[in-house]
């Protein structure tokens, strides 16, 4: 049916929603690999992240212990970002939309 | 007997590098490593066939466990997404990973002071070679499956955990030093 489409302009914001629907925060997860050494996890996480020592420990030993750690937030583009440059130091990461 | 890495200069930001004892056997191993990674692409000079030549080099998760390691999914449980991710960013991530490899060769060719960013990327190389050794020997929480592996592999996986564990120590030192002054949170 034509009359359909004769869409009023105020659709035009709501129907976009699902796309800006913003804020719904994504996560960096690193996993835990038996390869990488722990001292060398904490590290990256110093110097990428520039976390504190003893945070970078802490999730490093969380990474070791659970399996898994959640090392940053933030929107898609800048945990594209952060898994790619953790690749870049060889750690296991992966994004994930924190719900 | 020098020591393989250590801090130099008065900033201590520089690593005095000594690799010549080990060069034959980390050249066995970049060798192999690069070939995994294959060649360097050409890059088109024009920016547009440059970028097209990037989307199209944009394969799955790669079979080989070694390569898949190397080069990992970024998403899980999304293959659209995951292929995504790997256009965004297998490139160049490559390309670093051919860029450390190279810098490790020379710096095991010749001794000498690397920068804070040349001894980044020996620690990438470094770990580099132990992802795809310790894939191959099985290397699990619990240590190295003995898997009738050659020696010489598992004595190089170790030579290159000692190797890179040595690094971070140097690394980390020049990091703010004794760090019991870590502010509180």
């Amino acid at each position: 049916m034509d009359g359909v489409s004769i869409a009023p302009t105020e659709l035009e914001r709501p129907e976009t929603d699902a796309l800006t629907a913003p804020d719904v925060p994504w996560v960096t997860v690193v996993w835990n690999d038996p390869v990488n050494l722990m001292t060398y996890v904490a590290f990256v996480f110093q110097e990428y992240f520039g976390y504190d020592r003893k945070k970078a420990e802490k999730l490093m030993l969380q990474v070791h212990e659970e399996g898994r750690s959640a090392v940053s937030n933030g929107s898609r583009e800048e945990m594209e970002r952060d898994v790619a440059a953790l690749h870049g130091y060889g750690l296991w990461a992966t994004m994930q939309q924190d719900r | 007997m020098t020591t393989e890495f250590a801090p130099e200069g008065p900033d201590g930001t520089g690593v005095r590098v000594n690799l010549e004892q080990w060069a034959w056997v980390i050249n066995i191993y970049l060798d192999d490593l690069e070939s995994l990674l294959g060649p360097a692409p050409e890059i088109p000079s024009d920016p547009l066939d440059a970028l097209a030549a990037a989307m199209k080099d944009a394969p799955e998760l790669p079979s080989d466990p070694v390569r898949a390691r190397l080069l990992p999914d970024g998403v899980l449980d999304d293959p659209a997404a995951a292929l995504e991710f790997r256009r965004f960013a297998q490139t160049t991530l490559l390309e670093r990973k051919r860029s450390d490899a190279s810098a490790l060769r020379r710096a095991a060719a010749t001794p000498g002071v690397v920068d804070a960013a040349g001894a980044r990327s020996l620690m990438g190389a470094l770990n580099d070679l132990r992802l795809m050794l310790g894939t191959r020997l099985g290397v699990t929480e619990a240590g190295v499956l003995a898997g009738g592996e050659d020696l010489q592999v598992y004595q190089s996986y170790g030579l290159f955990t000692y190797l890179q564990g040595l690094l971070v120590d140097v690394l980390a030192s020049d990091r703010g030093g004794p760090s019991e002054g870590d502010s509180a949170p």
